[in-house]
């Protein structure tokens, strides 16, 4: 369970002081599946780094499983995001000089030796075969469509069976098709697996997709539609 | 580390030409301070050796000098020039220049056999009143080859003109120097007293005179083999102000130009890392989303430095070795000899400059890292949103408006500044040895009262120039000016002993080495 209390970002000081996130609180439930909306400069990215760990607040806290991200150093923090949060961007960011398989397989080898032989391989062929990735694994990033890439990200986003995903407009480099399947394809493996899913979008026909809405304007989360 | 190493390995073959690239710049432009130090240290052996060559280039007077010893070191004289001989004064010609008139001085049969000049006709004079002359002087003094004439002369002493007779009792074949006659006239241009010349006209008579060797040797220990009393009072010293004190100076500014340098290819080797570390920081900022902690970056980027590191060092070194073996055998072909020496102190100073840059281009980026969000790896730093000042035309304006519009170029520029500082440094040095370094300047005194000298020149230390110093073959100096057409090509030997001189030797070329590296002192070791 994610837990948001009187969180808030600013940048800057005096004169240029901007106050990209104003105080909120708001609680996701574990399996949860939540689209964050609001126009371009709006928070939402911002709120996407706070509660992934990888910005700290101006002032208030994020908790995930009851532990306060703020008390944890950024070695916990790393840990954290490896085995508990996967991250899909809107431009896909696949490191361009791995494979596709490599890139999959990259947080399992940031863990190193110990947690590889962990790893099930028949796990990385269920996903790779939902994903249709079977014969592009060999394949390096550039060699690769937008969908295929980002269907890429979405597998190294699971591999490390994540509690939470967390996407920043995955589907804004993509065609409707492809960001249908994409969303579809995110959704399914979030059910399945109890996966909390907060997705950011500005896209409202994919935001209503989603039971739950977090709507931000100007750095306020205004309406929680959930 | 095993991720380091992989994600390392990925990425350079995944760019492997950039990676390249890199290292080449970096070693080109370390491998050039590399050679810039190997080549002053070679420059400093070399002079060391020169140095030591001068010290060790005594000259002086053997008064009762043993003749059987002095012939016993003959082969010195056949690799060297000499003169055996003793200087009485110069014998006036009518019409002709006094700077050209003859000398007259005294012969025996050893002097004659130890000098080399062959008795043509008659004999050597046994007394005072008897004379033999060299061909080439009776034909000056326009007389017949006919022994038993009486011949008169004017003879010039320090102690005034004397008028004396003398019966012609033999004819000598030229007494020459070992030395080009070429050099010898050289000498007499180059704003010397005298020229050098060796006497043509031989008088007897010279019982009892004290018998005096002039001697050049490499050390004084060695004027010991030529026995009777060496006297140091009269030495013959070699100095070699050009040589030395310039080259201490050229020295000198090297050296400044190399530290100076250091700072401009630290920046060069610093741009150059950092902008490889540049190139991957994106990508660094992607894994670190996905879990990759800092200290797993900052393995993955000593990696990379380490990488890069051994790469320029050893790519460095051999470039830098290159450099320095190709400006010495540039000297070397234009004639200049040259040691070629490696100190550890330069390759230490390499390696730190090399490691060190690298190091703290990374080291110093990796500070920079911890200062972003991970998402922010690769974009241009927050800078503080000032309010646009009104527009000014101050230079300090204008040229922060020009600076900024040329920020994108600054690396290529850092790095084509610090490709031109390199090797205006290392051509620096390089010019600085083509200083001309056989400059010898020189001085004889005169001793009176003496039956022999005998004068070794030499003193040089390079053993393939042993033979140089005077012509083994005729027509080996064709069109020198100067040279005497019955002289080319003849052995000779340096026309030494005779009245006060100095003696500038600037030489050029190949010249001034053959004369004044001739290996004759060696020899005495």
């Amino acid at each position: 369970m994610v837990r948001v209390e009187k969180l808030s970002k600013t940048y800057g000081s005096g004169e240029v002081q901007v106050e990209a996130l104003k105080p909120c609180t708001f609680t996701i439930g574990d399996g949860e599946q939540v689209a964050v909306v609001g126009a371009s400069g709006s928070g939402k990215s911002t709120l996407l780094h706070l509660l992934s760990g990888l910005d700290t607040p101006t002032s208030g806290a994020v908790f995930l499983d009851g532990v306060n991200l703020s008390e944890k150093s950024d070695e916990e923090l790393s840990l954290l995001r490896r085995r508990k949060i996967g991250f899909i961007f809107q431009s896909y960011n696949l490191v361009p000089e791995l494979t596709a398989r490599e890139n999959i397989l990259l947080p399992v080898l940031l863990d190193g030796k110990k947690r590889a032989e962990e790893f099930s391989k028949a796990y990385l062929d269920e996903i790779v075969e939902r994903l249709e990735l079977n014969d592009r694994l060999e394949h390096l990033p550039g060699q690769l469509s937008g969908g295929q890439q980002q269907r890429v990200a979405i597998a190294r986003a699971l591999i490390n069976r994540p509690q939470m995903i967390l996407c920043d407009e995955p589907t804004g480099n993509l065609d409707s098709q492809s960001a249908g399947r994409v969303i579809g394809l995110l959704n399914d493996f979030s059910a399945e697996s109890n996966i909390t899913l907060i997705v950011v979008t500005h896209n409202e026909a994919i935001a209503r997709q989603y039971p739950r809405n977090l709507t931000l304007r100007d750095g306020t989360v205004g309406g929680d539609l959930g | 580390m095993n991720a380091s190493l992989k994600l390392t390995g990925k990425y350079v073959g995944k760019h492997l030409r950039q990676c390249i690239g890199v290292v080449l710049c970096i070693s080109l432009l370390a491998g050039g301070v590399l050679a810039a130090l190997l080549f002053r240290t070679c420059a400093a052996a070399t002079s060391e050796q020169r140095a030591r060559e001068r010290h060790g280039s005594y000259a002086a007077v053997v008064y009762d000098a043993d003749l059987s010893k002095i012939e016993e070191n003959k082969e010195l004289f056949d690799t060297g020039a000499c003169a055996v001989t003793g200087i009485l004064g110069s014998v006036a010609i009518e019409d002709v220049n006094a700077r050209d008139y003859p000398y007259i001085g005294t012969m025996n049969e050893d002097a004659m056999r130890l000098a080399g000049v062959p008795l043509l006709a008659g004999r050597l004079p046994e007394n005072g009143d008897e004379i033999a002359i060299e061909e080439s002087t009776l034909y000056k003094l326009r007389l017949e080859e006919t022994l038993g004439q009486t011949v008169t002369v004017q003879v010039h002493t320090p102690d005034g003109v004397q008028t004396k007779s003398y019966k012609l009792v033999g004819i000598t074949g030229d007494y020459i120097t070992r030395m080009s006659m070429s050099d010898t006239q050289q000498l007499g241009i180059q704003g010397v007293s005298e020229p050098i010349r060796l006497p043509g006209i031989f008088v007897g008579g010279t019982e009892g005179a004290l018998q005096a060797a002039n001697v050049l040797c490499a050390d004084v220990g060695m004027m010991d083999r030529f026995g009777g009393h060496p006297l140091l009072n009269g030495y013959f010293e070699v100095k070699d102000p050009i040589q030395i004190e310039d080259q201490k100076k050229a020295d000198a500014a090297a050296l400044l130009l190399i530290l100076l340098f250091t700072v401009v290819i630290v920046i060069g080797v610093y741009n150059a890392a950092e902008l490889s570390v540049k190139e991957r920081e994106r990508y660094i900022g992607v894994m670190r989303c996905i879990g990759m902690t800092r200290r797993q970056a900052a393995g993955l980027l000593l990696c990379q430095g380490v990488g890069l590191a051994a790469c320029s060092l050893a790519l460095g070194a051999g470039l830098g070795v290159g450099f320095l073996y190709a400006a010495v055998g540039l000297l070397r072909a234009l004639g200049q000899d040259y040691l070629v020496r490696f100190d550890a102190t330069a390759f230490l100073y390499f390696a730190l400059l090399v490691c060190g840059a690298i190091l703290l281009a990374f080291f110093s980026h990796s500070l920079k890292l911890r200062k972003k969000a991970p998402l922010d790896y690769g974009k241009p730093g927050a800078k503080p949103v000032k309010k646009k000042p009104a527009f000014s035309s101050s230079f300090p304006a204008l040229w922060g408006e020009a600076s900024a519009h040329a920020y994108r170029h600054q690396n290529r520029l850092t790095v084509l500044l610090t490709a031109v500082c390199v090797a205006a440094a290392v051509f620096g040095s390089f010019l600085a040895e083509l200083i001309p370094r056989n400059m010898y300047q020189s001085g004889f005194d005169y001793y009176q009262n003496t039956d022999y000298y005998v004068s070794v020149y030499g003193g040089g230390g390079f053993e393939k120039h042993l033979l140089c110093g005077f012509s083994a073959q005729p027509g080996d100096y064709p069109g020198r000016p100067g040279t005497h057409p019955e002289h080319r090509g003849v052995r000779g030997g340096f026309r030494g002993g005779g009245t006060d001189f100095q003696a500038f030797f600037p030489g050029a070329g190949r010249d001034r080495k053959r004369f004044f590296t001739t290996g004759a002192a060696k020899y005495l070791f």
